[in-house]
C-alpha cells in the first residue's frame, strides 16, 4: 500500500507510543502521487528499522555526546524532533564530507584571535573543530565522573548553556565557537533536504508547513491566508536520481 | 613564459551582466570581442533545473555559487588603526562566480537611484547647508552625470529585462498606483507589476493607514511571458521563493543568460573563455596604454590576451582591487586624503522589523519570488526634510519574503530560548504566521571607510588579498533607527498583529550576518581626476583605453538596490564606446 | 500489482469508506470537502440535473480507453480536479461538453466527484501508440532539460519528478495519453488566454515536439517504457 498515515511513520521511526498529532482538517498524511516501486535514496546507509545511522565521521564516544546534546537542542516532545529528524547522522556526513574538510573556507595563516564582527579564525576545518573539542568535553566529563550522556536532561541543558556562554577552552576551542557551529549545523540538519541526511521523511518541514522542493505558486500566491496544505516534496522524489541527464554536456548548448 | 594569443579589439575582465550586457550592445559593430570568466560556463538549459535548484542547503547556505574563499577571499578591519582578518567565509555580502555572476542569482529588483543622488553633494549643501554637512564628516560628491543623461539608458535596461513594475511619474505627472517618489521617467514599465504578497497586502493595508504611498516593488523576474526588443524570450515567474542565490530554471528572471548571452553566441566577433583567472592589467612603458591582461587559464597556464580596449566587469571591490595590483592609479590614503583608487567604499544600511500574528494568518512566506515586496519610499533619499534629525539618507521599508527557505528563515518573538523545547515551539507556531518588513537604505562614505591591499594575506595565486576597512559611520546609524522606528509603526499597524521586533542595525560591522551584497565605490566616477577614478563614461582618468564597469563607481550608495543604476550606467558606457570612442580613441573627457 | 475490476472498486469504496484516504482540503476557490462516496455515484449514475455519468467517457476507474481527447483522471488530485471543474464552469477551460457538465454540477458535487477520482490508484494500460527511439529521446530532454535555443524550460520544473503534479493547480502528465497531451498544448498554444502560462511555452513547441513531450509522458505510467523496435533505453529516468 502506498499511502501510509502519519501514525505509521511514527511507528516507522520507533515512536508508535507517542500521541499523534493529526492537522486540523483532520486529513492524514501520505505521499498522494508515490508508485509502488518508488522509494526515496537516503545517504549514510540509515536502515529503516532502526533510527541509529552508520557512523562514519564521529567515533562511538563522540557520537553519544552528539546525539544526547541534540535531544536537548531540538528534544522529542509531542512532536518529533532531532533525533528522529535524524540530524546526528545529518552532522556526520557533513563534517566526514567535503564540508568538513574546509570546503569554501580560507585556510591560510597566520592566525590572529578573532574580534566582534570578524568572524571564524580558527586554524581548524569543521571537521577538526568537532573532533578536538567533543573530545576534550568527553574527556573532561569523563574525568569529573559523570560522561554527558549519562546527566540528568537538566544536567545537560545546563551544560550546553555554560558551552554556549563561552569561557571554557575545549583544547583550543573557545566553547562558545564550538556551540555556534553545533547550534547552526543541528538547524541545517533539522531542515535541509532530506537527501542530506536529516529531516528525516521531512518531519521538520511538515511541522511548520514547509512544501520543500517542488514549488510552483502561481495560482495560489494571490489567495491570501489559504490554508495550504500539500505533503511535502523533496529532491529525492525523483527516484533516486535527480540530477540532469548526465549525457547532455553542461556547456555550450548553442554551438 | 606566457602563451600570448592573437590581438583583439575589446577583452571584458568578469563576465557576468555588466559584460555581457555592454558586450551585446557592441555585436555588429565587427569588434573582435573576448570575454574572460574565472569561473564555470552554465545555461539555464541544462543546467537549471529543479527540484535540483530549489536547494537551500547547497545554494543560500553553503553559497555554491559565490566565490570560492579557499581561493580568494578578502580582509576586513572597521578602522585603519586596527589589523585586517580574512573574511574566511562569506555572510555579510555574497560575491559570485561563474558565467553571468550575479545576475544568475540576484533578486530582480530593479530601480532607480533619485535624481538628486547624482548631485548628492550640491543637493545636500543646496537644502541643508555647508555647516549641517560638514557636522557630519562624510566624503560625499557629485558624480559628473546627472539623471536626465542616463534616463534613456534606465529605460533601455528595463525594457531589455521585461522589468514589472507601476510608473508612479510619467514624464512629471504622477501616476496613481506607483511611486510618487521616484525620479520621472518616460514611459510605463514594460510589463504590469508582479502579484501581491499577503504579507505585502497587509503591509499595504497599515502604510494606507498611516498616509503614506505603498506602491509595488519593480521586477525583473517578470509577471508575464515577454518578448523584449531583442527578440528574447522570458515567461512568467512562478512564485517559487527561490530566488536570491539561486538560478532561475524558468527563463523568467533577467539574467546574461536569458537576455544577452543568447545574442553574444550567435555572434562570430565574439570568443567565450571561462576558467580564466586575471591577474593583471598590463600597460605599455609610458603607463598610460592598456596593452591587454594576463591571466591563467583552466590548467595553470599563463596567457596574455592583447587588446585595444580593455573593460573591467568584476564584482565591484575585485575591480578596485585589479587596478591596485596593476597599480593603476593612485591608491588612496586616508591619512593624507590623497589618491583615488579605493576611496569612498560603501555597502547598504539594512535591518528588519517583524511582526507576529494569530495562528488563523497564514502568511504562507515560501510563496514568494525576488522582487516581490510592496513598499514606501516616504523615507527614502531625500523625500522628507532632514532638518530635524541630523542625519542625510534615507530607507525604503519593503514588505517582501523572497521565499520561506526554514535553515534561514524561521522567526520567533523577542523572548524565545535560542534552542531547546522553548525554540522548537515557538518556531513552529510562527514560522507560517509572521510578518516582515525589510529597512533597505542608503550607505554614506567616509574618509576611514576604503579599500586598499592587505600586507600579509595572499590568494591562491601568491597575490595580497583585498582588504576592506569599513564600519557604519553614526550618520547611517541614526538614519537607520529613525527609518527602523518607522517600520515599527507600520508593524503595529498591520491588521492582526500581535506583537512586534525591530533590530536596528549597530556597530560594530558584523561580516558573519548576512545584509546586502552592494558593496560600491572605490573606483569611483567624478569630474576631477584627483578625487576620483573615472569619469562619467567609467573611462579611467590614467588609462584611457580602460573602462572600469558596474558599481565600483558610485560615490556614495543609496537607497536603493543599486543593479538598475549600475546597468544604467554601464550601457549609457557601451552607447559612448559606440558612437564616439571607436571613431576617436581618447580621453572622452 | 492486481488491476482491480470495476465491481471490486465500487465494492471497495461502498464498503469500506474509512480506508479511503480523506480528501484535502481544496486549496482553491471551491471550499467544499468532497465525499467520494457521492463522488463514486456522480461518476456511476451522473446527477438528476442533467449531468452524464463521468464514466461514460472517463471510465469508472478514471482511465478511459484513449479514444477521442478525454483524458485520464485517476492520479489527479482533487484540488486540481475541483480547480478545472471550476474553470469548465466560468468557461476559464474551452469544452463544450465539459462546461455544460461544470455548470450543472453543485461546487460540492465538483468536490465530490473529484475526491472519487484522486482516490483511486489504478494502473496504467501499455501507451496507445508505438513510437521511434528519436522521438522518446526528444521527448525527454524537453520533460528533464527544457531547450535553451527554444526558451522552453523543463516541463518537470513545475509539473514535478516523471510528471507527477503538483497540486492545486499541476496536473500530474505521468500515464496520460499521449493524444490527449497533444490536443491539449494545441489547445493552449492556439492562445484563447496568452496570460496562461502554457502559452508561451506550448507556441514555442513544433508539432514533432507536442509528440514527443507526449509520447515520453505517456509512457511513463509503466515502469519501463518500451519504445516499439527498439531495445530499451538506458538511463531512463523512471529506471
Amino acid at each position: 500500500m502506498s499511502i501510509i498515515s502519519r501514525r505509521e511513520l511514527l511507528a516507522k521511526v520507533g515512536l508508535a507510543g507517542l500521541a499523534v498529532t493529526i492537522n486540523r482538517e483532520g486529513r492524514a498524511q501520505g505521499t498522494e502521487h508515490e508508485d509502488p516501486e518508488h522509494h526515496q535514496g537516503e545517504p549514510g546507509g540509515v536502515t529503516s528499522e532502526s533510527a541509529e545511522p552508520n557512523y562514519l565521521f564521529f567515533n562511538r564516544e563522540e557520537a553519544k555526546f552528539i546525539e544526547s546534546a541534540v535531544a536537548r537542542l531540538i528534544p522529542t516532545d509531542e512532536n518529533p524532533g532531532g533525533i528522529e529528524a535524524g540530524v546526528p547522522n545529518y552532522l556526520d556526513k557533513q563534517l566526514g564530507g567535503a564540508w568538513g574538510a574546509g570546503e569554501r573556507l580560507y585556510l591560510s595563516g597566520p592566525w590572529q584571535p578573532t574580534r566582534p564582527g570578524l568572524g571564524y579564525q580558527l586554524p581548524l576545518t569543521p571537521g577538526e573543530l568537532f573532533h578536538t573539542a567533543v573530545k576534550a568535553i568527553n574527556a573532561e566529563l569523563t574525568t569529573s565522573g559523570q560522561p554527558f550522556w549519562e546527566m540528568s536532561p537538566e544536567q545537560q541543558d545546563d551544560y550546553l548553556h555554560k558551552l554556549e556562554a563561552g569561557g571554557i577552552d575545549l583544547n583550543g576551542v573557545p566553547s562558545d565557537i564550538f556551540f555556534t557551529q553545533l547550534w547552526g549545523m543541528t538547524i541545517e540538519g533539522f531542515f535541509s533536504d532530506p537527501v542530506y541526511g536529516g529531516n528525516k521523511d521531512m518531519v521538520a518541514w511538515k511541522l511548520i508547513g514547509f512544501p520543500g522542493a517542488y514549488a510552483s505558486y502561481y495560482d495560489v500566491i494571490d489567495q491570501h491566508g489559504i490554508n495550504f496544505h500539500r505533503d511535502p516534496t523533496s529532491l529525492g522524489q525523483s527516484g533516486g536520481h535527480f540530477m540532469p541527464d548526465p549525457n547532455i554536456p553542461a556547456s555550450s548548448p548553442h554551438e | 613564459m606566457a602563451t600570448v594569443m592573437k590581438e583583439v579589439d575589446i577583452v571584458f575582465v568578469g563576465f557576468g551582466f555588466g559584460s555581457s550586457m555592454v558586450a551585446k550592445e557592441l555585436v555588429g559593430t565587427g569588434l573582435k570581442m573576448v570575454g574572460l570568466e574565472r569561473g564555470f560556463p552554465r545555461y539555464t538549459s541544462p543546467d537549471f533545473q529543479s527540484p535540483e535548484i530549489h536547494d537551500e542547503l547547497r545554494f543560500a547556505v553553503r553559497k555554491a555559487m559565490m566565490q570560492d574563499n579557499v581561493r580568494e577571499a578578502i580582509t576586513l578591519r572597521h578602522s585603519p588603526d586596527q589589523s585586517a582578518l580574512p573574511v574566511r567565509r562569506w555572510g555579510a555580502f555574497l560575491p559570485g562566480t561563474g558565467l553571468g555572476g550575479s545576475g544568475v542569482h540576484w533578486n530582480g529588483q530593479t530601480f532607480r537611484f533619485q535624481e538628486w543622488d547624482f548631485v548628492w553633494k550640491s543637493r545636500m549643501q543646496d537644502r541643508y547647508g555647508k555647516k549641517f554637512l560638514d557636522s557630519l564628516d562624510l566624503t560625499i560628491q557629485d558624480w559628473g552625470v546627472t539623471y536626465q543623461e542616463l534616463e534613456p539608458f534606465f529605460d533601455r535596461f528595463e525594457y531589455l529585462a521585461g522589468t514589472s513594475g507601476k510608473a508612479g511619474n510619467i514624464n512629471g505627472k504622477i501616476e496613481p498606483g506607483g511611486n510618487p517618489f521616484e525620479a520621472a521617467r518616460s514611459r510605463e514599465y514594460p510589463t504590469p507589476p508582479l502579484k501581491e504578497q499577503y504579507n505585502g497586502a497587509l503591509f499595504r493595508k497599515a502604510a494606507t493607514d498611516l498616509g503614506y504611498h505603498p506602491y509595488p516593488q519593480p521586477a525583473s523576474n517578470l509577471s508575464v511571458a515577454y518578448t523584449n526588443p531583442d527578440g528574447l524570450k522570458l515567461n512568467a515567474c512562478v512564485y517559487c521563493g527561490f530566488c536570491e542565490r539561486f538560478a532561475c530554471e524558468h527563463y523568467a528572471k533577467a539574467s546574461p543568460q536569458t537576455i544577452a548571452l543568447p545574442i553574444l553566441l550567435r555572434s562570430p566577433n565574439f570568443e567565450l573563455r571561462t576558467q580564466c583567472q586575471v591577474t593583471q592589467v598590463n600597460r605599455d612603458s609610458s603607463g598610460k596604454k592598456a596593452t591587454g591582461v594576463t591571466y591563467y587559464d583552466a590548467a595553470g597556464r599563463e596567457v596574455f590576451q592583447p587588446a585595444s580596449l580593455v573593460v573591467l566587469s568584476m564584482f565591484p571591490f575585485n575591480n578596485v582591487r585589479m587596478l591596485l595590483l596593476s597599480k593603476i592609479g593612485d591608491p588612496y590614503d586616508p591619512q593624507t586624503g590623497k589618491g583615488a583608487v579605493g576611496k569612498n567604499y560603501t555597502y547598504q544600511t539594512v535591518s528588519d522589523v517583524w511582526s507576529y500574528f494569530d495562528q488563523d494568518v497564514n502568511i504562507n512566506p515560501f510563496m514568494g519570488s525576488g522582487a516581490i515586496g510592496t513598499m514606501i519610499d516616504d523615507f527614502g533619499g531625500d523625500n522628507f526634510d532632514h532638518g530635524p534629525y541630523g542625519f542625510i539618507g534615507g530607507s525604503y521599508l519593503l514588505a517582501a519574503y523572497t521565499g520561506g527557505r526554514p535553515i534561514e528563515t524561521h522567526p520567533v518573538p523577542p523572548g524565545t530560548p535560542k534552542w531547546g523545547k522553548g525554540w522548537k515551539d515557538a518556531v513552529i507556531k510562527h514560522y507560517n504566521h509572521t510578518g516582515h518588513i525589510l529597512v533597505h537604505g542608503s550607505s554614506m562614505p567616509t574618509r576611514r571607510n576604503y579599500l586598499d591591499l592587505d600586507p600579509t594575506y595572499r590568494d591562491a595565486w601568491g597575490l595580497p588579498l583585498l582588504r576592506m576597512t569599513f564600519d557604519f559611520p553614526e550618520n547611517d546609524l541614526r538614519m537607520n533607527r529613525f527609518c527602523s522606528d518607522r517600520g515599527l509603526e507600520i508593524a503595529r499597524a498591520m491588521p492582526g498583529s500581535k506583537g512586534v521586533l525591530a533590530t536596528p542595525r549597530q556597530r560594530p560591522f558584523d561580516v558573519t550576518q548576512y545584509q546586502s551584497t552592494h558593496n560600491s565605490g572605490g573606483a569611483i566616477m567624478g569630474t576631477d581626476p584627483s578625487t576620483s577614478v573615472v569619469n562619467k563614461y567609467l573611462q579611467s582618468w590614467d588609462v584611457p583605453n580602460l573602462f572600469v564597469l558596474g558599481a565600483s563607481a558610485f560615490p556614495h550608495n543609496g537607497t536603493y538596490n543599486y543593479t538598475g543604476t549600475l546597468m544604467a550606467l554601464n550601457l549609457h558606457t557601451a552607447d559612448v564606446i559606440r558612437n564616439r570612442y571607436l571613431k576617436s580613441p581618447g580621453p572622452l573627457v | 500489482m492486481k488491476i482491480p475490476t470495476r465491481a471490486t472498486i465500487a465494492a471497495a469504496l461502498l464498503a469500506s469508506i474509512s480506508a479511503i484516504v480523506l480528501a484535502e482540503n481544496p486549496a482553491g476557490p471551491n471550499p467544499y470537502r468532497g465525499d467520494p462516496e457521492r463522488g463514486a455515484k456522480i461518476a456511476a449514475w451522473g446527477t438528476s440535473n442533467g449531468v452524464a455519468s463521468c464514466s461514460s467517457c472517463h471510465g469508472y476507474d478514471g482511465v478511459g480507453n484513449g479514444t477521442s481527447v478525454v483524458p485520464r483522471l485517476a492520479g489527479q488530485t482533487a484540488d486540481y480536479l475541483t480547480q478545472q471543474l471550476d474553470k469548465f464552469a466560468a468557461r476559464r477551460r474551452h469544452n463544450v461538453y465539459m462546461t455544460n457538465f461544470a455548470q450543472r454540477l453543485s461546487p460540492q458535487e465538483r468536490a465530490d466527484v473529484s475526491a472519487y477520482y484522486a482516490a483511486l490508484r489504478s494502473s496504467f494500460p501499455p501507451p496507445n501508440d508505438q513510437f521511434a527511439p528519436e522521438l522518446f529521446e526528444r521527448g525527454r530532454q524537453l520533460a528533464t532539460v527544457g531547450d535553451d535555443k527554444l526558451t522552453v524550460p523543463s516541463c518537470n520544473n513545475c509539473h514535478g519528478p516523471q510528471g507527477i503534479g503538483e497540486s492545486p493547480d499541476i496536473p500530474a502528465l505521468k500515464g496520460q495519453y499521449s493524444n490527449y497531451i497533444v490536443y491539449r498544448l494545441q489547445q493552449l498554444a492556439a492562445g484563447h488566454n496568452t496570460a496562461d502560462l502554457m502559452f508561451p511555452i506550448s507556441a514555442s513547441l513544433t508539432p514533432e515536439d507536442m509528440n514527443a513531450v507526449a509520447v515520453y509522458f505517456a509512457s511513463l505510467g509503466i515502469s519501463s517504457p518500451k519504445p516499439s523496435n527498439v531495445q530499451q533505453i538506458a538511463n531512463s529516468p523512471s529506471h
